[in-house]
């Protein structure tokens, strides 16, 4: 008997030392290895709402199909919730849609309020709206992206300038 | 910046900068409160945080047995 080996055992006057048992332990292929590194990357993304997304789930299911059936059998709680989170992103990019045009229907609407600058009876037409933290282009402050953080434009303003947030 | 005439030819002219065009978008926000599908993101928006606390713990459990 080999002292440390899987399942060996060594007696030693009435005490039985087990050593080495071995665990059951399921390992994952290393494709899904590459395959979980990659949607925990996308996931913490989450973390800001602007940029959050989820096509990668869809897309996995199209080009490497073999890879979502692993998972589907071997992390089954895991793949609900990619599941969940895919449909959960394809409303939230269509609620996103909706609102953009919201606030572009509401620009529209109040520059009409400054149709007295220009020729009496003309119409007046909305062009572009742009609010910069720190008066170059690289930080554009976007409505879309105030009303998803849930902040206003003064302060959405400042947490651009204090953090320097790329768009 | 809005495109308007001066004379019949357009002009594109800024209608308002600074603390101006701070009220303007803000304006705009505040119309986006009386909105549903405005409001509505905003819900969805929080149940992706929900979906991030449970899928994160998983993925690493998962690269745990690699």
């Amino acid at each position: 008997m080999v002292k440390g080996s899987p399942g060996a055992s060594v007696t030693q006057a009435d005490t039985i030392y087990q050593i080495g048992v071995p665990r059951e332990t399921s390992q994952i292929p290393p494709n899904l290895v590459t395959v979980y590194t990659t949607m925990r990357k996308v996931v913490k993304g989450w973390l800001d709402p602007r940029w959050s997304y989820f096509a990668d789930w869809s897309r996995l299911d199209d080009d490497d199909p073999h890879s979502v059936i692993q998972i589907r059998r071997t992390a089954p709680d895991l793949a609900d919730l990619f599941d969940q989170a895919s449909s959960l992103f394809e409303k939230i990019h269509s609620l996103r849609e909706s609102v953009n045009v919201l606030i572009e229907d509401e620009q529209e609407r109040l520059v009409q309020e400054f149709q007295s600058k220009f020729d009496s009876g003309s119409k007046v037409k909305f062009s572009f709206f742009r609010i910069s933290s720190d008066g170059s282009n690289d930080n554009t402050l976007y409505l879309i992206h105030a009303w998803m953080q849930g902040q206003d434009v003064r302060n959405t303003r400042s947490s651009q300038q204090g953090r320097g947030f790329p768009t | 910046m809005v495109v308007g005439h001066r004379v019949g030819n357009p002009v594109t002219e800024s209608i308002a900068t600074g603390e101006e065009a701070i009220k303007f978008g803000q304006r705009v926000l505040d119309y986006l409160e009386m909105q549903e599908s405005a409001r509505k993101l905003r819900e969805e928006l929080k149940r992706v945080q929900e979906f991030r606390k449970a899928i994160l713990p998983l993925i690493e459990r998962e690269l745990s047995k690699s």
